[in-house]
């Protein structure tokens, strides 16, 4: 079109050359919502791509801590065997990706600690990523009105699932593969076999997506109820971490008072992928925690926790999103 | 066999009634105009039509088919809401491109269909450009093209001339007889105003109150609002509208009631009802130029769309 600005022209060029083909499927619409989600999010703010930029630094120091420290604390030094000196650090280091403002330790090993210490800056890193890319992904519709567009062409149930899953792609960029890649790492550095610990790489991968599953939907679920992107991001942001904060503020009763951890929803968590593991303990801020001792934090509670988040996010993402007629 | 049919269609939004036993037909590679006041029951029917919402009572079928929450549907419709709802930070060219690609058929090729898209509502020189930076035209071809990027075979309109210009407003409603023509595709048109869609419309609804008051041709329902007694005013000196009026009893045909007042300017302000507005106008300009009177001020004033629906229901 050269002169599309003059009156008659584009008309008169106006040509019809109708696509004829096969509609693809829900699974297709479902990711076509969820990529140009994702994209669009990333591409319009500047913030957001200035955190990413802070996030893949934060990993490669992250990672050069695994290698540095694998190579030069010698292992006679810790009094414990190469695989569970590996398995230790990758399962705290990972889970430390998670727990924000809470260390959770799973084993007696020191210095696998800083490794968790060293994933604190991603968690932190991932929760503002979450809040700032989340927060607008309904509350922008509802602010433009693009639902009714969206609802023209899609269920419901696409678009939520579709925005959900722009909000998993994205957590399994900045968690799932960096989990994935400290795995190589690890393994390299301290010179362990790929395939010796391979299952920890798909409990990585799970525990990982459970979290982003978990936050996604609050983050949503924050997002429907209201037109002010901001407001969801910084409702999300402050809750975790002053959730995650909380039982750490509370000092001495806290030690005496494990139970006190459940605020910290998030990290409960982490204390579930600890669980699934198969751990009976973990030491959090340096306090022990028995999840089977029938005293104080028990497992069941941990349990209890993440359903009501789920449920949570569910009840209020669905109630909003799929109520049909207003 | 109608792309669209309503029948006996209810729906009510508490105690408010937005349509009642409403009843429609839009026939396949039609232009189908739905007019109607602010209120009346259009954006409702639309977003039945568009499966948005759910009768309360009454069937609605598109494409031979229920349309709420149904993607069978909805891949075949291309739905263009009376908001501005783009993402003001998006282009032109993404705006389509994410909702092209949403039902788009496989195996098309994305840019491909974009591009034909955006070319065909005469976007492509401003196909980079934020959506932010468009004017309210612009705007509302963007959505045409996000509309029309999967080829959908009805296409429904809710409000698409409302705050364009002359030439937009033209730009559109030669882009929508194309439409028809060319692709055969079907349209559903919804406006508040007649004159809009009468030039490109084969047939039209009429709303109010959630209920159709007149379906039909463009001429057919033309002649029926001929029936519709407009108020005309105009304002001349006292000895110019006394000989204006001299001439206007002779137009019986056209003029129902002719009212004389005194306003406080010294002027004469004469009102009178005609079911033929245009035609009492050149009769009126005739009489004053034969009478060597002058016609201060002239202005139509019933022209309100809920005066003229209220005299239909009637």
């Amino acid at each position: 079109m050269t002169s599309e600005d003059t009156d008659e022209t584009y008309v008169r060029k106006f040509g019809f050359r109708p696509f004829t083909g096969v509609r693809l499927g829900r699974l297709y619409r479902i990711m076509s919502v969820a990529w140009f989600n994702l994209i669009e999010s990333i591409r319009r703010s500047g913030f957001t791509k200035f955190l990413l930029v802070i996030m893949i630094f934060n990993l490669i120091i992250q990672d050069v801590v695994i290698i540095v420290l694998a190579r030069f604390v010698p292992l006679e030094f810790l009094g414990v065997t190469l695989d569970e000196l590996f398995r230790g650090a990758y399962t705290d280091s990972v889970l430390g990706m998670v727990s924000i403002s809470n260390r959770i330790t799973t084993t007696n090993v020191g210095w696998t600690s800083i490794l968790g210490l060293s994933s604190a800056g991603t968690s932190f890193l991932w929760l503002l990523l979450l809040s700032v890319v989340g927060g607008g992904l309904i509350a922008d519709d509802k602010l433009h009105r693009t639902t009714e567009t969206y609802f023209s062409r899609i269920t419901r149930l696409e678009y939520v699932l579709g925005k959900l899953l722009s909000l998993l792609l994205f957590s399994a960029f900045v968690l799932t593969f960096p989990a994935m890649l400290q795995y190589v790492l690890l393994c390299m550095g301290l010179g362990v076999g790929f395939l010796n610990n391979i299952g920890l790489v798909f409990w990585a991968i799970g525990f990982t997506l459970l979290a982003a599953i978990a936050l996604s939907m609050i983050i949503l679920s924050l997002s429907s109820l209201t037109k002010r992107r901001s407001l969801a991001s910084l409702t999300l942001f402050i809750v975790v971490v002053l959730m995650s904060s909380l039982p750490s503020a509370f000092g001495l009763w806290y030690l005496s008072e494990p139970v006190l951890l459940l605020i910290d929803f998030v990290g409960c968590i982490a204390l579930l992928g600890a669980m699934t593991l198969g751990f009976s303990y973990v030491t959090v801020n340096g306090s022990q925690i028995m999840f089977y001792n029938g005293l104080g934090l028990e497992g069941y509670m941990v349990v209890s926790v993440v359903a009501l988040i789920f449920l949570f996010g569910l009840v209020i993402m669905f109630t909003t999103i799929l109520r049909g007629d207003k | 066999m109608p792309a669209i049919h309503l029948e006996d269609v209810s729906k009510r939004y508490g105690e408010v009634v937005a349509l009642s036993r409403f009843h429609m037909a839009a026939h396949e590679n039609s232009i189908t105009g739905f007019v109607g006041p602010n209120g009346a029951g259009k954006s409702t029917t639309l977003r039945i039509i568009t499966g948005l919402t759910r009768p309360d009572s009454g069937t609605a079928t598109v494409l031979g088919e229920n349309p709420y929450d149904n993607v069978s549907v909805k891949r075949r419709l291309g739905f263009v809401s009376e908001h501005d709802d783009l993402y003001s930070w998006a282009t032109v060219r993404s705006s389509v491109r994410q909702l092209a690609r949403i039902n788009l058929p496989w195996p098309s090729n994305i840019d491909t269909a974009v591009d034909r898209a955006i070319e065909d509502v005469g976007m492509t020189k401003f196909a980079k450009r934020k959506i932010s930076a468009l004017s309210k035209g612009m705007k509302q071809r963007t959505k045409i093209a996000a509309a029309l990027a999967h080829s959908p075979s009805l296409l429904i309109l809710d409000e698409p001339l409302s705050g364009l210009d002359p030439l937009g407003r033209r730009h559109i409603m030669n882009l929508l007889k194309d439409l028809n023509k060319n692709r055969g595709v079907t349209i559903l048109i919804s406006s508040h105003i007649l004159e809009e869609l009468e030039q490109i419309a084969d047939r039209i609804t009429l709303i109010h109150r959630g209920q159709s008051v007149a379906e039909g041709d463009p001429e057919g329902i033309r002649r029926l609002l001929y029936q519709f007694p407009h108020e005309v005013m105009f304002q001349s000196r006292p000895e110019d509208a006394k000989a204006i009026a001299s001439g206007l009893v002779e137009l019986q045909e056209i003029v129902r009631s002719i009212s004389f007042a005194q306003i406080d300017n010294g002027l004469t302000e004469c009102r009178v009802v005609t079911p033929q507005p245009e035609q009492f106008c050149d009769e009126l300009v005739r009489i004053a130029v034969e009478r060597h009177a002058s016609v201060l001020h002239l202005d139509t004033l019933s022209e309100s769309v809920e005066k003229l629906f209220e005299y239909l229901i009637s």
